[in-house]
């Protein structure tokens, strides 16, 4: 009896042991999946790199080489095209300039903060825990490089699972996969091949910087500017927002080739975004959800004005922040 | 020769000519220093006859303005018309009809590459084109949920390029980057 | 005469379009085609044609950077005039504060282009010059062929289309367009010599 009654001490022992070891292994995982991307965060903005990059996004490939250049906290990224459009994109913090080498035109994009071309990470992981579940989930070898997997896992279904594939020498990623339920791959970002540097020249073309200051100039002085200095609040209010998600920026200026000015909101939880778009209403405006690759939209009416809600979410999740907009000021 | 030419601008300043008339005649002014003179001549006439007040612009007038043009960012908006909303359909079609067609081009660049090249290794690329492709056969890129399947509007496709930078890194040629138009005031 | 405008009008809209798809020498013949009436129209609140030449410049440079926000609800010398005018006003608020003394503001532009001491006084010399160009072209018109002076007074005056014109001088459409070239030939001729 006792013999029996020591047996199953051992074992229940044994077996709490060896649960609270799977945790530990479970928790050290998701730890190390944060630390990995943190890491890679760093990495990204701190080292010279270049290589060839594949865009797989609302169905179409896109094949380009693939500069970042860094130096005293100053960062740079180049993209250089393979295929026609032949086009060189530069990104100096929020400015984008494409420079297209056909035909000699450039253009000069101000986006609403610096975005990377390749992906962001926010620097508030550990506050994202309620979201999102950060496991180390495998090792790969991608571009002849071995990678460790993280899997980015939605805790709700708001918001879709991601992968990383990030090196082990010098954490930089080298594929990004954006997977919808059933698992089947939205969007992908994948080197073929990447190489860190010591140093990368940062590409300073002139008549971008001449084409900056005349549009700074343009931007104050046009006789026919119909924008106005961003309002303090949007015209609406967003009353339902799945857990994590915040405004970020709030703009009111033209979108489209006219001069209406159009309200937008955009709303992340640190990987996903969310744009919100409301203007006068138009007769062609059509309403319910469309989706374009990752993106899907849900479009509807409210009042005298259209809104669109738009983001690399779910369908339901654009639904259900365009069904809880309300105007600002009323009880609509 | 010159006295033809002179002669359409002279019907050109009183709008006698038809468009293609009045583009060609405009080109040889654009070309020929004598003949901006000429039309210039004519202009100060006419304002003379009106008003009594004679006004002749430098010779340099229209080049200043060429000079400081050219450091100006070139516009690439999309090809629609101002006055023709059927120009938005064909552009959105386009984007349709590229979609459609992207399953055949990712596999065959996706092999092509695979087979040119030994130094890109694009196994993960041509297993994940080949996936992705055979799943925009079953399912359209772009579609509405209970209803046909549907183009990708303009509206919608503004607003896509104002949400993302993805509109740099694909192929599409007629995109309409927000330069210009659009000046982000941060918060 | 609509047949006319609108075939202007089209002209405009496909060299707009030609802009707006990149195509930078499509706005030089815009400039050719509405640079004298933009430098006359500033004129009229600027007062001095040096300065106005200025202004009606940075009206057209203005008119570059901004037509990407052109939706052709209005025709686009309308709008070029516009921005026209709104420069030449600006202008005027500035100049007038340069020189300080009394307050201004926008509104108060179409005030300053009466105001004598804010209006551009020419030179002496550029003054009598200018006289003696007008002159010499009023008395070329004088000494026209009658039926020359007619056609070119209908159209200039009266703003009639070569069509109406035919008919209130009882002649073929080519008659009127071949008096009205030659009557500006012969007060062309007599224009140049004083500007060389």
């Amino acid at each position: 009896m006792m013999v029996g009654k020591n047996f199953f001490l051992v074992l229940f022992f044994s077996i709490t042991t060896v649960s609270a070891g799977n945790t530990d292994l479970k928790s050290g995982n998701v730890s190390e999946g944060k630390r990995i991307l943190l890491n890679m965060s760093k990495a990204m903005k701190s080292l010279n790199y270049q290589g060839t990059v594949v865009f797989l996004r609302n169905g179409k490939l896109e094949t380009m080489k693939y500069f970042h250049a860094a130096n005293n906290n100053t960062e740079q990224e180049r993209l250089v095209s393979l295929n026609s459009p032949l086009r060189e994109i530069i990104r100096d913090a929020n400015k984008v300039s494409c420079h297209f080498k056909t035909t000699k035109q450039i253009v000069v994009d101000y986006r609403p903060f610096a975005s990377s071309f390749l992906l962001d990470i926010p620097k508030n992981i550990d506050d994202l825990g309620g979201a999102y579940r950060f496991d180390l989930v495998g090792e790969e070898n991608i571009a002849m490089q071995l990678a460790d997997v993280i899997a980015i896992q939605p805790k709700d279904n708001f918001r879709y699972i991601r992968k990383i594939w990030v090196e082990k020498k010098y954490f930089l990623p080298l594929k990004v996969v954006i997977y919808d339920f059933s698992g089947l791959p939205l969007e992908q970002v994948v080197f073929t091949e990447l190489e860190v540097k010591d140093s990368l020249p940062f590409v300073n073309i002139k008549s971008l910087d001449k084409a900056s200051s005349a549009e700074n100039k343009q931007s104050e002085q046009s006789a026919n500017a119909t924008w106005l200095e961003s309002p303090a609040q949007p015209a609406f209010v967003v009353n339902e927002l799945p857990f994590g998600f915040q405004e970020v920026f709030f703009t009111r200026s033209p979108v489209h080739n006219s001069d209406q000015l159009v309200d937008h909101m955009v709303l992340s939880d640190g990987f996903s975004s969310v744009s919100v778009y409301m203007e006068n209403k138009n007769a062609s405006m059509q309403s319910g959800l469309q989706s374009i690759g990752a993106v899907n939209s849900f479009s509807r009416a409210i009042g005298d004005f259209e809104l669109t809600v738009m983001g690399e979410v779910p369908a339901t999740t654009v639904k259900f922040i365009a069904e809880g907009i309300k105007l600002r000021g009323r009880s609509n | 020769m010159h006295e033809d030419l002179n002669q359409k601008i002279s019907q050109f300043l009183d709008n006698e000519l038809d468009q293609d008339e009045a583009l060609s005649i405009l080109q040889k002014i654009q070309l020929q220093p004598d003949l901006k003179d000429k039309i210039n001549r004519y202009e100060a006439i006419s304002h003379v006859l009106k008003t009594d007040v004679f006004l002749y612009p430098s010779s340099d007038f229209s080049a200043k303005i060429n000079q400081q043009i050219l450091q100006e960012p070139y516009y690439l908006l999309p090809r629609s018309h101002p006055f023709t909303e059927n120009k938005l359909f064909k552009h959105s079609n386009k984007i349709l009809v590229v979609a459609a067609s992207i399953a055949v081009v990712a596999i065959i660049t996706a092999q092509g590459v695979n087979y040119s090249d030994n130094k890109i290794k694009t196994s993960s690329t041509v297993q994940l084109a080949q996936t992705q492709a055979i799943e925009q056969v079953s399912k359209p890129s772009a579609y509405r949920y209970g209803n046909e399947p549907s183009s990708v509007n303009a509206r919608i496709n503004d607003y896509l390029q104002a949400h993302n930078s993805s509109v740099y890194t694909n192929g599409e040629v007629n995109f309409r980057p927000f330069a210009r138009v659009s000046a982000y005031s941060q918060e | 005469m609509n047949s006319q405008i609108r075939a202007s009008e089209q002209l405009d809209q496909d060299l707009v379009l030609r802009v707006q798809q990149g195509d930078k020498s499509a706005y030089d013949l815009l400039v050719i085609k509405y640079q004298h009436k933009i430098i006359q129209l500033v004129n009229r609140y600027i007062k001095d044609p040096s300065e106005a030449q200025d202004v009606a410049q940075e009206a057209f440079i203005k008119a570059y950077r901004a037509l990407g926000n052109f939706r052709g609800e209005s025709a686009f010398y309308t709008w070029l005039y516009r921005i026209a005018i709104n420069t030449a006003k600006n202008y005027l608020v500035s100049r007038a504060r340069r020189n300080s003394d009394y307050q201004v503001d926008i509104q108060d532009a179409e005030q300053i282009e009466n105001a004598p001491q804010l209006q551009g006084m020419e030179t002496p010399d550029r003054l009598l010059s200018n006289q003696e160009i007008v002159e010499t072209i009023k008395s070329a018109i004088e000494n026209l062929p009658e039926e020359m002076r007619v056609a070119i007074m209908l159209r200039e005056f009266e703003g009639l289309s070569y069509e109406e014109i035919s008919v209130a001088m009882d002649c073929p459409v080519g008659t009127v367009r071949s008096r009205i070239f030659r009557a500006r030939e012969a007060i062309d001729s007599k224009l140049t010599p004083l500007l060389d």
